[in-house]
């Protein structure tokens, strides 16, 4: 196209804008019509007045007001996925992935909670909520002049924060709000016609504010400096493009709740088409959210899963393999490479940080071991060792082994989120953006729901099993491009996305209290015995020595990918290598403890801002803390609200989230 | 050199974290001049530039353009003002020169519709400027890294500004680009009577586009005069700490300034650590 373009002098190049843009509006009506076809045809071929009535009031009431909700929620999502992309500067950032979806979820449960407010329930309240989600990420992020990726991880570890309040009130609250687990998996409001424009009017105000912003957020792309050199306000641009694609995410959790894959995977769609500039990317994007969403609905429909496929299971298993289909023949376009720099000053060496950390973990489990309904003095532990005590030595029986899990586990995670986001070179990789996690969870349920009485070593294998060929279809999926970083992150969203749909779907389907099963999904340590931490041991300590080695190759690959192969690093081979090695680390974990999140996806972020960079001292410091946080919150966990019990997974979110968007907070005004 | 000052800087200080980086530093850019910024790596000729583009947040003094206070000019009156091309761009893919350039017409549109007759003349006239007219349809990710530098300068020239900095323009080019871009910069300062103020590596190159220099070191302007006058071993041994030796070219009699290779001078106290 290029050298077409050269040979024959025209201004703009012929960008396949209508060519691209008709056949997507084509597909979306399509789907429409096609999913309004029966009623219509019940309605024009109806034998009486009766009969007449009940399918125009089917059309006109529900079956018409569902295709728009879902044509606007979808475009909503997707419209919001473009603009937090171009806010950020960075293809993965998504809603979902900046805490405001989960903001908005927040939002809603406050209305059901909350009798008083259930007058404002609706747009304002999620808006209010998701702004409020939006605000704490920019605040710890440091303020309007953070850089994107500072932004996305401060987005990121509030999204962990919230979705933890929200799995914290639901152990809490389980009867009051069991309608809210239903809806947590995203399928389509069905507020009737009129509901339908009364919630338009929320979309108004982003689509009346976006003409304005488009120009100023598409000279983003150019770096901030070059964008304020030719007169753009960088910072308000930023600032009205974050509240208008809240107010549109808003509008969009409102009446489909949160459904997370739409506002990533829309603009990647069309961007893979050739289309950059964001005017162009923003409406292409609400036409393919829109006919994402529409088409979901209408599998759910069609199939007749009422209750149990819901939309967001629909739209995953609708939009991944568009995604693959994308990544597999090389039409991602990858931006340059940016490592993260949160810059930080080193608190002291590692030789007083390990011994240090390796003390706190040590008195923290004794403390665990003491603390509890039953206060254990240490006195007591040796006489029910020596036999004398059976009391102690039953509790000790129960809380030995879940802090000695907690603590393997917790290190087993850390290390596999620092070895990724080494590897993939996106500080918001983890075991739970690869879909390692959702892949071992899935097969471990799958299997837990088929025999439910297997022993450990199947749920292990399962685990394994589900975790490495995640892993193995990431690679496959990507073996010709090398594993770039990119594609890599991508393909790993798109499973993630798909298995946590599905595992979802499993759960609904399957149980009688979906609240509960939800509860097992955030991981924990309720009921591990000693069998559990002797299964977990081995793989940690395999993995000790891979990790020395590759400590140093991982250093040099944080230079790029050039100037790490002309040192004589195989680059690929050395992603291959780690991504294997994460995966195993993170498939034997979730395997005992559940999908616990956070520990993988953050605590590298947190060894890295108390001044470790260089692998050999990262990892350490990062399996030190993985420990310490989960030991932390496996505790908490059990004392906090006992009898009822907190998991674990929601407390690791809940300890771990604040203190890092804190540590966030005060290391930029330390470097600046 | 008697004319108007276009862009003044004075008593400016910037600091980075505690360490001053410029320390009252006084500085004036004669209007339809061409000045360069010389000096040792780490001594503030970026950080001075930024600050008189208002790029860079000062801690004390202030930045005149025209005579007026550029904190007080808003944003987009400032870009019509001045450009300035930073060192290192992001070349957003899939984006075409023509594309590129229109950016550069931000600060002279409303803020919604499509480009105006206005915008479409000065960024072809840009285009024009810098020989990249029958480019323009290309994407930039496809250009030689000098096309691509001038497809910047391109975007600057669209803003139609009086002033335009650049910082080291030159230096990931090969020669024929330098000399290219040098003599393209030339004939913009000569036939549009743009100020151009250029951070430089290249003495030489120094020696050839301006026609004054200012050496810097450690944050501070030492010697400030027209090249023959400022470009003396002596004043390059004091800045550098290297000798050098001084040439004249045999056609332009301009001053050629080449390392003696010879062991270098300790002299590092002299630098802020």
């Amino acid at each position: 196209m290029t050298v077409l373009a050269a040979e024959r002098p025209t201004l703009v190049r012929p960008i396949p804008r209508l060519r691209i843009g008709l056949p997507i509006a084509a597909f979306v009506a399509l789907v429409a019509l096609a999913r309004l076809w029966p009623t219509w045809h019940a309605l024009t071929t109806a034998p009486g007045p009766v009969e007449a009535e009940a399918a125009r009031f089917l059309l006109w009431e529900l079956r018409l007001p569902r295709v728009l909700a879902g044509l606007a929620a979808g475009a909503a999502f997707g419209m919001a996925g473009a603009l937090f992309q171009a806010v950020t500067r960075n293809p993965l950032a998504a809603p979902d992935l900046l805490g405001v979806t989960a903001g908005a979820q927040v939002g809603v449960l406050i209305g059901l909670t909350v009798p008083a407010l259930a007058g404002f329930a609706g747009p304002p309240l999620l808006f209010v909520c998701g702004l409020g989600a939006a605000s704490l990420a920019l605040l710890a992020a440091g303020g309007w002049r953070a850089p994107p990726l500072r932004l996305l991880l401060a987005g990121g570890a509030c999204a962990l924060l919230l979705s933890a309040v929200l799995t914290v009130m639901l152990a809490l609250f389980e009867q009051d709000i069991a309608g809210l687990a239903l809806w947590s998996g995203g399928a389509l409001y069905q507020p009737g016609a009129d509901g339908l424009v009364e919630a338009a009017c929320w979309l108004l105000p982003p689509l009346v504010a976006l003409p304005f912003l488009v120009r100023g957020l598409d000279a983003l792309a150019l770096g901030d400096d070059a964008a304020t050199g030719i007169g753009v306000a960088v910072l308000p641009v930023r600032f009205a493009g974050v509240i208008t694609a809240t107010a549109l995410t808003a509008f969009a959790v409102a009446l489909a709740g949160p459904i997370g894959f739409v506002g990533l995977i829309a603009p990647n769609l069309v961007r893979a088409a050739g289309i950059r500039r964001l005017t162009a990317l923003i409406v292409l994007s609400a036409l393919v959210g829109g006919g994402l969403l529409l088409a979901a609905d209408g599998v759910v429909a069609g199939l007749g899963f009422s209750a149990g496929l819901s939309t967001a299971v629909a739209t995953a298993l609708v939009g991944t393999p568009l995604l693959l289909i994308l990544v597999v023949r090389g039409q991602l376009l990858s931006p340059p490479d940016r490592t993260e720099a949160a810059a930080s000053t080193r608190v002291a060496s590692l030789a007083v940080v390990a011994p240090a950390l390796g003390l706190a973990l040590a008195a923290l489990s004794a403390f665990g071991l003491a603390w509890g309904e039953t206060w254990l003095a240490p006195a007591r532990w040796v006489t029910a060792f020596a036999g004398g005590d059976n009391e102690a030595a039953l509790i000790l029986s129960i809380r030995g082994p879940r802090i000695a899990v907690a603590a393997i586990a917790g290190m087993m995670l850390a290390a596999s989120g620092v070895v990724l986001q080494s590897v993939v070179r996106n500080a918001l990789a983890g075991p739970e953006l690869l879909g390692v996690t959702q892949g071992a969870a899935l097969a471990t349920l799958v299997g837990l729901l088929t025999w439910p009485l297997i022993g450990r070593p199947e749920t292990f294998a399962l685990a394994l099993v589900g975790g490495l060929a995640t892993l193995g279809l990431i690679l496959l999926i990507n073996r010709r491009r090398r594993f770039a970083p990119l594609p890599v992150a991508l393909t790993g969203l798109a499973f993630s996305g798909l298995f946590a749909a599905l595992t979802y779907a499993v759960i609904v389907e399957t149980s009688a209290q979906p609240a509960r099963a939800l509860i097992w999904l955030v991981g924990g340590t309720y009921g591990r015995a000693w069998p559990d931490a002797v299964a977990l041991l081995p793989w940690l300590l395999v993995s000790l020595p891979a990790l020395a080695l590759l400590s140093r190759p991982l250093d040099l690959l944080t230079l790029g990918e050039d100037a790490a192969a002309g040192l004589g690093l195989n680059v690929a081979l050395l992603r291959a290598l780690g991504l294997g090695l994460a995966a195993m680390l993170a498939s034997a974990a979730v395997a005992i403890v559940g999908p616990l999140a956070f520990v993988g996806l953050l605590t590298p972020h947190l060894a890295r801002l108390v001044g470790f960079h260089a692998h050999g001292d990262r990892l350490p410091v990062a399996m030190l803390l993985g420990a310490l946080l989960t030991i932390g919150a496996d505790i908490l966990g059990r004392v906090a609200l006992a009898p009822k019990e907190i998991p674990a997974g929601a407390l690791t979110a809940l300890i771990g989230a604040p203190y890092f968007l804190w540590l966030m907070s005060r290391g930029r005004r330390g470097t600046q | 050199m008697s004319g108007a000052i276009a862009l003044e800087g004075r008593t400016l200080t910037v600091a980075y974290g505690g360490r001053r980086v410029l320390d009252g530093l006084e500085v004036a850019i004669t209007a339809g001049g061409v000045t360069a910024l010389c000096g040792p790596n780490g001594c503030g000729k970026s950080t001075l530039l930024r600050a008189l583009a208002g790029l860079q947040p000062i801690q004390a003094g202030s930045v005149r353009i025209d005579g007026r206070a550029l904190g007080t000019l808003r944003r987009r009156e400032r870009a019509r003002a001045l450009a300035l091309l930073a060192q290192a761009n992001e070349v957003p893919a899939g984006l075409t020169v023509f594309e590129l350039a229109a950016y550069g017409r931000h600060a002279h549109r409303p803020l919604i519709g499509g480009l105006s007759t206005t915008d479409r003349t000065a960024i072809l006239d840009a285009l024009s400027a810098t020989g990249l007219r029958e480019h323009a349809a290309r994407d930039v990710t496809a250009l030689s890294g000098g096309e691509r530098q001038r497809a910047w300068i391109a975007m600057a020239l669209a803003q139609q500004c009086r002033v335009l900095l650049l910082d080291e323009p030159t230096t990931w080019l090969d020669v024929r680009h330098q000399v290219e871009l040098v003599l393209a910069l030339k004939a913009l300062n000569r036939e549009r009577g743009i100020t151009i103020v250029c951070v430089l590596h290249d003495l030489n190159q120094a020696a050839a586009l301006a026609d004054r220099v200012l050496l810097m070191q450690a944050g501070r302007i030492l010697h400030d005069g027209p090249p023959d006058q400022v470009l003396t071993p002596d004043n390059l041994a004091e800045v550098y700490g290297v000798e050098m030796w001084r040439l004249d070219h045999p056609e332009s009699a301009a001053p050629l300034c080449v390392p003696a290779f010879a062991p270098v001078r300790h002299r590092s106290h002299e630098f802020r650590s």
